[in-house]
């Protein structure tokens, strides 16, 4: 029966017994599956505990001493790093412009993904395909007129590039929702227009209600996109008075080297949002993931 | 329409490409001067477009002259163009002439109606640059005359009346075709409502993606510094790029350093951990959560938080690697080792790809496997022969993203080296675009690098394709 066994062997697992040696085989694999996976998540987690424990230690300390828990707990170091830029009107930016980028990816999105789902109307096929295949394109190949179409309408040095985009472009989500549209049988449609409704109510009060699990996905992903974009505001954005969280993180980086335990304390406080959403909503995230293939 | 009328507007069709080269050929020979603008003067400039590279003459001219060689340049494309034109029309026409299907006779006009289009185009074209060009002679060299080019004017007026041609035969052909009806009401209520609702999709892409594609790609031809006006370039963009420029090839070297070794380790390592997480053990929810964690974190904290690990005398790599007393390199200061850092980040955030195949591993039947284990399929047979295959798919999806993200890599580099690190060893392909768009402000080489990168990602992504016929296999056929 050797051609049945697996080849794993180890020591005592060489019982003659095929059921016995197959429930030891899965526990044997479990568990060493088990040990390698958290010797993984360790090794993944400890970059942040290592930023967490950076932050806590004070000035003269952060040089010298390697190891993780830091001797004085020096939890100013969070207040003076908000203090050492304007990270209140940043916080102030970033959440207006995510907040209005997500709910404007939400709206347009959802128009298109309804119409393209839902209304049959000439040229729907030849459109949609059309913008799938420029979701291949790199996104250097736009970047640069777009960077000069949006100087010459002179809404470089305004929040207006960074929002407006999500509204109307995003072949990504409007793919993701069609596909969710199309999966809501036509006979609600139907029934509705039986009793009177007009597109735009079926669109509101029927469709959008049963989306509310895709529509979230989109909400996490946009939310996570925006408040994370740094590229986006360093070119758009002029005045500090405009800078957001992320670009606020450049000012520890001084021509003296980084000021690491403040940067630390900052990063930390930036990330934290993100963090939070994410352990809330995960159960989004990774399903969305999983059946949309949405590159997190 | 009746039968002869129709018959009348096809042979007109036919005739206009005809008529088009015939005149660009006769009427030289009958008056040379007239027809391409060889007005006897303008021996001033061609000597000097002879005598230097075009290039040095760019940049030795005085500014002021310079627009004068780029209106000269594109008036003589413009010349050449409608050539072209024709040669297209008279293609088109054959295939209208001797087509056997409505499918054929509709390609055949739709060809002749490019090469109108193009004939247009060059007449505009021609037009424009002789009268910028007469314009900035009358300044600069008034010895130098510039005549309109009455051959493209003549072959633009022979386009145009081949586009209405062109329109009319197609509705009276639509009439006649039996089964082509107009629409009825409620198809035009449900068309209106359907280009609402995708609106500001369509206004987006248009505006965010179509034209900055078609403006990139003719900006790619120009000469373009954000300051001053475009200026045609021709392919001294590309050819600049490919034969004078050192940094190209030394950026393309490094990013398909990065690519090929990034990309098979991230997927491997993602493989791995998959299969070790799909032995279903306890807590493998906690361990999903944790893993996709670094995915969720991205931005400047990021990288600088790895410039930190990374640091050479006390980052967090050294002190464990020198808990097995092996001594680190100095990661982002040493050539050699900045790169194989960036990887190393890289597979910090395995996690997303881990899901995605996690995911495809828990689609597989669990029937598959028995079957298999009946016919002794068990261990790494049993991966090599079932698993890989189910999730051939998957593997597929995220080679072909691993790639197309892989090329594009340079928001790290740009954080944490902008000019390219010890010894251009970070200078990837990328990140020479951004700076040559944003710091030396070349719009124009810029574009050109953008299309050249598009295109070698397309050419990978074409050889994956052809090749996943043979190993990827899909469950539902097709």
């Amino acid at each position: 029966m050797t051609t049945i066994h697996p080849s794993i062997h180890q020591g005592g697992a060489r019982k003659s017994n095929r059921v016995v040696s197959h429930f030891r085989k899965l526990g044997l694999v479990k568990t060493v599956a088990f040990l390698i996976l958290l010797v993984g998540s360790v090794a993944v987690l400890y970059p942040l505990f290592w930023m967490l424990s950076t932050a806590l230690k004070s000035d003269a300390e952060v040089m010298v001493n390697p190891s993780l828990i830091p001797q004085a707990w020096a939890w100013d170091n969070f207040i003076k790093a908000w203090n050492s830029a304007p990270f209140g009107t940043y916080l102030k930016n970033t959440v207006f412009i995510t907040v209005v980028g997500t709910f404007g990816a939400l709206v347009g999105n959802s128009l298109a993904g309804y119409g393209f789902a839902k209304i049959k109307f000439r040229g729907r096929e030849l459109v949609f395909m059309c913008a799938l295949g420029t979701m291949m394109i790199p996104g250097m190949v736009t970047l640069v007129p777009t960077y000069v179409l949006f100087s010459r309408l002179g809404w470089v040095g305004t929040f207006l590039p960074l929002i407006v985009p999500s509204f109307t472009a995003g072949a990504y989500y409007t793919f993701l929702l069609r596909q969710s549209f199309m999966s809501i049988p036509m006979s609600y449609n139907e029934a509705a227009k039986l009793e009177g409704a007009n597109e735009m109510q079926i669109f509101t009060r029927i469709i959008l209600p049963l989306s509310k699990p895709i529509l979230t996905t989109i909400i996490v992903f946009e939310f996570k996109a925006k408040w994370n974009d740094y590229f986006g505001p360093m070119l758009y954005l002029t005045s500090e008075k405009q800078y957001t969280l992320q670009l606020g993180l450049r000012t520890f980086r001084g021509t003296a080297g980084v000021e690491w335990q403040k940067f630390m304390a900052a990063s930390l406080i930036v990330m934290a949002p993100t963090i939070i959403m994410y352990i809330f909503m995960q159960k989004y995230i990774l399903e969305g993931m999983a059946s949309g293939g949405i590159k997190g | 329409m009746k039968q002869q009328k129709r018959r009348a507007l096809r042979i007109l069709m036919w005739l206009l490409p005809v008529v088009g080269l015939a005149g660009l050929f006769l009427v030289p020979a009958l008056n040379p001067g007239r027809f391409f603008d060889l007005s006897a003067d303008w021996t001033y400039v061609d000597t000097l477009t002879r005598s230097m590279e075009y290039d040095q003459m760019f940049a030795k001219a005085a500014p002021g002259v310079r627009p004068l060689f780029a209106y000269h340049a594109m008036m003589i494309f413009c010349c050449f163009v409608p050539l072209f034109g024709l040669a297209v029309q008279l293609i088109g026409a054959a295939i209208s002439a001797t087509a056997r299907s409505f499918r054929q006779l509709k390609i055949g006009d739709i060809t002749l109606l490019v090469g109108a289009l193009t004939l247009v185009l060059a007449a505009y074209g021609s037009i424009y640059s002789a009268v910028g060009a007469a314009g900035k002679a009358a300044e600069l060299a008034p010895q130098v005359t510039y005549n309109v080019p009455l051959g493209s004017v003549f072959v633009g007026i022979l386009g145009l009346a081949q586009a209405v041609l062109f329109f009319v035969n197609n509705r009276a052909r639509m009439k006649a075709d039996q089964t082509y009806m107009p629409m009825t009401r409620t198809e035009r209520r449900e068309n209106i409502k359907g280009w609402l609702f995708i609106s500001p999709f369509v206004i987006g892409f248009v505006v965010f993606t179509a034209y900055p594609l078609l403006s990139s790609a003719f900006a790619s031809f120009t000469y373009y510094n954000i300051t001053a006006v475009q200026k045609w370039y021709g392919v001294r963009n590309f050819t600049n790029l490919f034969f004078n420029d050192e940094v190209m090839w030394l950026s393309m070297g490094n990013t398909f350093y990065y690519v090929f070794i990034s990309v098979p380790l991230v997927i491997i390592l993602a493989l791995l951990l998959s299969l070790l997480m799909n032995t279903r053990g306890p807590m493998m929810g906690f361990f999903r959560t944790i893993y996709y964690l670094p995915n969720v974190l991205s931005g400047v904290a990021v990288f600088l938080l790895w410039q930190w690990i990374l640091s050479p005398t006390n980052g967090l790599l050294n002190n464990f690697l020198a808990l097995f007393g092996i001594k680190g390199p100095a990661w982002l200061l040493d050539p050699k080792w900045t790169k194989p850092a960036l990887i190393i980040m890289r597979c910090w955030s395995v996690g997303g790809t881990m899901i995605l195949l996690l995911a495809a591993l828990q689609n597989v039947p669990q029937e598959l496997y028995e079957a298999g284990e009946l016919d002794g399929a068990v261990g790494f047979r049993r991966f090599w022969h079932i698993t890989l295959p189910m999730i051939s798919p998957t593997l597929f999806f995220v080679m072909i993203t691993g790639f197309s993200s892989a090329f594009q890599i340079y928001d790290s580099a740009y954080i944490l080296a902008p000019d390219g690190g010890p010894g251009k060893s970070l200078m990837f392909y990328n990140l020479y675009l951004f700076n040559t768009a944003f710091s030396s402000q070349m719009m124009g080489k810029a574009s050109a690098m953008a299309w050249v990168l598009f295109a070698v990602i397309m050419v990978f992504t074409v050889i994956q394709q052809t090749a996943s016929k043979k190993w990827v296999y899909y469950e539902g056929g097709n």
